[in-house]
């Protein structure tokens, strides 16, 4: 290009900018016609133009720090600091630049790792890393790396100088060796006595992450940087504040160290329990929160992490449903294989790790491993089948560590100081009616009941949601009404208390009773709550009928109570209920709310007509609701929404089941399922979307059982049992769960059976198989007879009878394969 | 040079002497390095050096603010881009011989690597140098925006007062010679032939 066409093209660039796409088609055009090249050539700029993305957005700021860093090294390399020589730049880290040096004085060669820290010292300071020098010098293990010397620079900078380590971080040491879980262990094993040795040495290292866990070139553990945390930052160190330096990341901290509390030698044990559950799932305990420090920091001092073997699951789960590649948080191909692999481990092993992990992230330290040798000691004992001390814990212990950490708690105390003010205002009326004037007296005390009033129902709302939180929303519900009730006993006629009234009455029989949600699993109460709402909302719907609240708070009482005689096997009772809940919605003025608890209406009549016998009608009744819930999601765009077509669907599932149409069923199935998950992954801590998805997984299993697909359905049934694992970690009282986990077990008791048919009879698998399946039918009924002492109720006994009857079956099943084994042998 | 030198370059700059702009050179480009060497000090990790944050300590260092206007120190800004595109270019020619040389190994220790980071790979400072020239052999102006932007961090609106133009002229200045750059980089990725001299990483700056 010459220059005239250079100055040319750059105008016409300018002009084209200017103009829209037509604009510029036809001024192009016109350039053509003079210079047909110089039109060729804007384009090209043109084309570039909306080619160059973000070229150069950023600003050299970006490379700046590369290129100085570089240019620093270049300064430094040669440089001499004490009596050592700086040969290039290891490695640079948040305290400061590690180098490869040589002593310059020595006839010998000596090639060691010379860290320079970036800030200068006070003079104190100074002292204070004298003595702790000393003592880190005396460290002396096979494991770890030895600290030779240190000084203060030319410059004022302090250096530490080390025992030079050509290893590899130990994660990636494994990840390149495809290390099976066993030979990570025993490396890992080596890291532990290490640590040990230098608590024993009253030395914490503080600081443990795969980082400074090397492998050398032999294979064996080198650890570094010990104690360079508190010689480091002495600060810190003065027990109190600001332990994990802002410099560092906190990924492998200690929930101490996070929130600033004093550091013993049991922060080391939770940074090496958080680096082994790494090594073998693949995946940070925190998994997502790791993208940000704020996140993270909850998650580290909230504690309740997921077992490993869930976390592996999870990442396994990710992968198989795929994902978009572009995808950072998807796993990487070596956290699926490690995941893969910790999950194909016997049962037991990985039970044993799982309970080992648990106890070594305790978020209390006094709840963890006593000392890094007690941790090495369970492993060795898993590894060699020995019992484990890290126990299983007990729903006493999950109960006392989750009202610990759980933000359900501070709820709890909120709750606890809002009884109080109520309690206040209820006994001191008397004297406030003498003291204040009357009116006032009442205004004021009817008032802070209103403030009262609010305040619960605010955070009723927010904390039903929490896994664990069954007795707690009792609790707070229970309030509501007693604030409620007295407001209604002052104002009878005030249609808005009632009905909140009404609806407190409703929520506290859903919290008590109701089988789809968390609940406290207290059949009683809940139906003496719901006759109380029934009562109050007939009322309101007799006196004013047009008002669109009180028919759907009317029909949604009826529902339940139709639930209730539902779960009892009364299905007249409960069809009477739900005809008389239809007509109320009929008569009434047509809303939302309405249109949303007649699709409610008609997924319980499907339900019970499905019960009673008659799954075609059932099936009628379902499939009138289904585009409803489906429009109302269409609506909102909410999850609950959302979840509620996924019910009906189940809804329907049960009914072709029941028809033994087993393909529709898997097809209705594959539909729920692909929602909750979809659900679960965009609020995964949320209790009822994580049991539905367990829920629904249970169901899909009976649709592969009916199609003779036991290992596809025990897939189903494994993944509901880890999801049930966790919920009711969280939330020991629901007797949903309970419920949920005794289909699942019983489901993969039958799996077994069924898998035993499909074995040779003299296979040893065959064995297997019925061992397998008798120990599932055991956890059933022990699930079951939990469920009986809080509460018999028929279903549940029928249940026990037909585990029994089926433990009975494995028995004598595994008798006669036995004597058909033992006969080749004689 | 004492900060009072400095202004009155400055000032001599402003008022449209090019002159000056070599006296001033000198002192802004050995402040600038230290700042710079400062800061990587304090924060080699995550050190995200700013050009922004760096030229403006430069300018509180080196000039007496009571004495300057928003021009005054937009010039000034301006002359610390092109210093610090010169620091840039020749850290990095250090750092290419370095890479020659062959002895840098990716080697680990504290959990972090020694190695490039993708916005190396993804743009080579030297390339875009030597194209920014050519560009500035046409387009003095669209070259200098370019500096002024990417090197020194600076606003259209500072950028516009150092050229004595509209904030509007810069951005199309700006446009043009991204686009023109990226275009000529792209077109020497797809054709060996047209890649960087190798003439030009023998000029050792000390």
């Amino acid at each position: 290009m010459n220059r005239s066409r250079q100055l040319r093209a750059a105008e016409i660039f300018d002009e084209c900018c200017e103009l829209d796409p037509a604009q510029r088609d036809a001024r192009l055009a016109e350039v053509a016609i003079a210079d047909a090249e110089l039109k060729r050539d804007v384009e090209k700029l043109l084309e570039a133009h909306a080619n160059a993305g973000s070229f150069l957005d950023e600003g050299a700021a970006a490379y700046a720090s590369q290129e100085m860093a570089g240019s620093l090294e270049a300064t430094l390399a040669g440089t001499r600091i004490g009596p050592y020589r700086l040969v290039r730049e290891l490695g640079r880290g948040g305290m400061g630049v590690v180098y490869l040096a040589e002593r310059s004085d020595d006839q010998f060669e000596l090639q060691v790792a010379l860290k320079l820290i970036q800030d200068r010292f006070h003079q104190e300071a100074f002292q204070m890393f004298q003595r702790e020098r000393q003592l880190l010098a005396n460290l002396k293990h096979p494991h770890i790396a030895r600290l030779l010397d240190g000084g203060i620079s030319n410059d004022d900078r302090p250096y530490l100088v080390m025992e030079y380590v050509n290893g590899q971080p130990i994660d990636e040491h494994c990840q390149n060796r495809d290390l099976s879980v066993q030979e990570r262990i025993h490396l890992f094993l080596q890291a532990c006595d290490a640590v040990e040795h230098a608590h024993q040495n009253l030395v914490v290292h503080r600081d443990l992450k795969p980082g400074n866990i090397l492998v050398d070139r032999e294979g064996g553990i080198k650890l570094l940087d010990f104690g360079i945390a508190k010689v480091i930052d002495p600060a810190s160190s003065e027990d109190t504040t600001n332990t994990v330096a802002p410099r560092m990341t906190p990924r492998y901290a200690s929930p101490e160290q996070v929130s600033g509390a004093s550091v013993t030698t049991l922060a080391d044990v939770y940074s090496l329990g958080v680096v082994l559950y790494e090594l073998l799932t693949g995946r940070s305990p925190y998994g997502e929160s790791t993208s940000s420090r704020v996140k993270l920091e909850h998650a580290i001092t909230r504690g309740e992490l997921p077992r490993a073997s869930f976390m592996a699951r999870a990442v396994l789960a990710r992968s198989a449903s795929g994902g978009n590649s572009g995808n950072d948080e998807a796993p990487s191909d070596s956290s699926h294989g490690m995941a893969r692999r910790f999950l194909s481990l016997p049962g037991a092993l990985r039970r044993d790790l799982d309970m080992i992990l648990w106890r070594a992230l305790a978020v209390e330290s006094k709840d963890r491993y006593a000392s890094a040798r007690d941790f090495a000691d369970d492993l060795r004992a898993c590894l060699e089948h020995r019992p484990i001390r890290a126990r299983a814990p007990s729903l006493r212990d999950v109960a006392t560590r989750f009202a610990r950490r759980n933000p359900v708690a501070t709820l709890a105390s909120l709750l606890a100081v809002l009884g109080l003010l109520a309690g206040f205002l209820i006994s001191h009326r008397a004297r406030l009616q003498e003291e204040i004037q009357r009116e006032r007296a009442e205004e004021l005390f009817r008032s802070s009941l209103e403030l009262n009033t609010s305040l619960f129902t605010r955070y009723v709302d927010r904390i039903k949601e929490l896994p664990g939180s069954s007795r707690l929303t009792v609790d707070m519900i229970q309030e509501l009404v007693t604030s409620l009730e007295l407001l209604h006993q002052q104002a009878p006629e005030d249609s808005t208390t009632a009905y909140q009234l009404g609806n407190a009455y409703f929520q506290l029989g859903d919290a008590l009773s109701n089988p789809n949600r968390a609940n406290l699993g207290d059949q009683q109460a809940g139906l003496v709550a719901y006759e109380k709402a029934r009562h109050v909302a007939e009322r309101l719907h007799a006196k004013a009928p047009d008002d669109e609240r009180h028919p759907s708070l009317y029909a949604l009482v009826l529902d339940r109570i139709g639930q209730w005689h539902l779960s009892r096997g009364e299905f007249d009772e409960s069809m009477e209920v739900l005809r008389q809940a239809w007509s109320v919605l009929q008569d009434g003025p047509e809303s939302d709310a309405t249109s949303r608890v007649s699709k409610t209406i008609l997924v319980r009549l499907g339900r019970v007509a499905g019960l009673r016998g008659n799954h075609t009608t059932a099936l009628e009744y379902l499939q009138e609701a289904l585009p409803r819930a489906q429009d109302r999601f269409a609506a909102t765009r909410l999850l609950h929404d959302h979840l509620a077509v996924a019910d009906t669907h189940l809804a329907i599932t049960s009914c072709y089941l029941n028809l033994e149409r087993y393909e529709d069923a898997l097809t209705e199935m594959d539909v729920n399922v692909e929602i909750v998950e979809s659900i679960c992954a965009k609020d995964p801590d949320n209790a009822a979307f994580v049991s539905a998805l367990a829920m629904g997984l249970e169901v899909r299993a009976r649709a592969f059982r009916a199609l003779e697909e036991p290992e596809l359905a025990k897939d189903d049934l494994l993944r509901a049992l880890d999801l049930l694992d966790e919920l009711r970690m969280a939330d020991p009282d629901n007797r949903q769960l309970l419920l949920l986990a005794a289909n699942v077990t019983f489901g993969l008791g039958e799996c077994n059976e069924l898998s035993a048919e499909s074995f040779d009879e003299s296979d040893e698998d065959v064995r297997f198989s019925v061992e397998e399946a008798r120990s599932w039918f055991e956890q059933c009924q022990q699930l079951c007879e939990e469920m009986i002492r809080r509460g018999a109720q028929s279903q549940e006994q029928e249940y026990v009878a037909r585990c029994r009857e089926k433990i009975l079956r494995c028995d004598r099943r595994l008798r006669v394969l036995a004597e058909s084994l033992d006969e080749p042998a004689q | 040079m004492d900060s009072r030198d400095i202004t009155q370059s400055l000032a001599r700059i402003t008022a449209g002497d090019r002159q000056a702009i070599d006296l001033l050179f000198p002192a802004v480009y050995d402040e600038l390095r230290r700042i710079a060497q400062r800061m990587m000090r304090r924060e080699p990790a995550n050190a995200t050096l700013e050009a922004t944050a760096l030229v403006h300590e430069a300018y509180s260092a080196l000039v007496d603010q009571t004495q300057a206007r928003f021009e005054s120190r937009a010039h000034f800004l301006s002359v610390a881009s092109q210093a610090l595109r010169r620091i840039l270019i020749d850290a990095a020619r250090r750092r290419s011989s370095l890479k020659r040389g062959g002895d840098r190994q990716r080697i680990t220790l504290g959990g972090i690597h020694a190695g490039e980071s993708e916005s190396q790979k993804a743009l080579d400072l030297l390339e875009l140098d030597d194209r920014l020239r050519e560009l500035q052999e046409d387009h003095p102006e669209r070259a200098r925006v370019v500096e002024m932007r990417f090197y020194g961090g600076m606003t259209h609106e500072e950028i516009a007062a150092v050229l004595g133009t509209t904030t509007r002229t810069v951005e199309r200045y700006w446009a043009f010679a991204r686009a023109w750059l990226f275009q000529q980089i792209e077109e020497g990725r797809s054709d060996p032939q047209r890649q960087r001299a190798p003439s030009s990483l023998q000029v050792v700056v000390s």
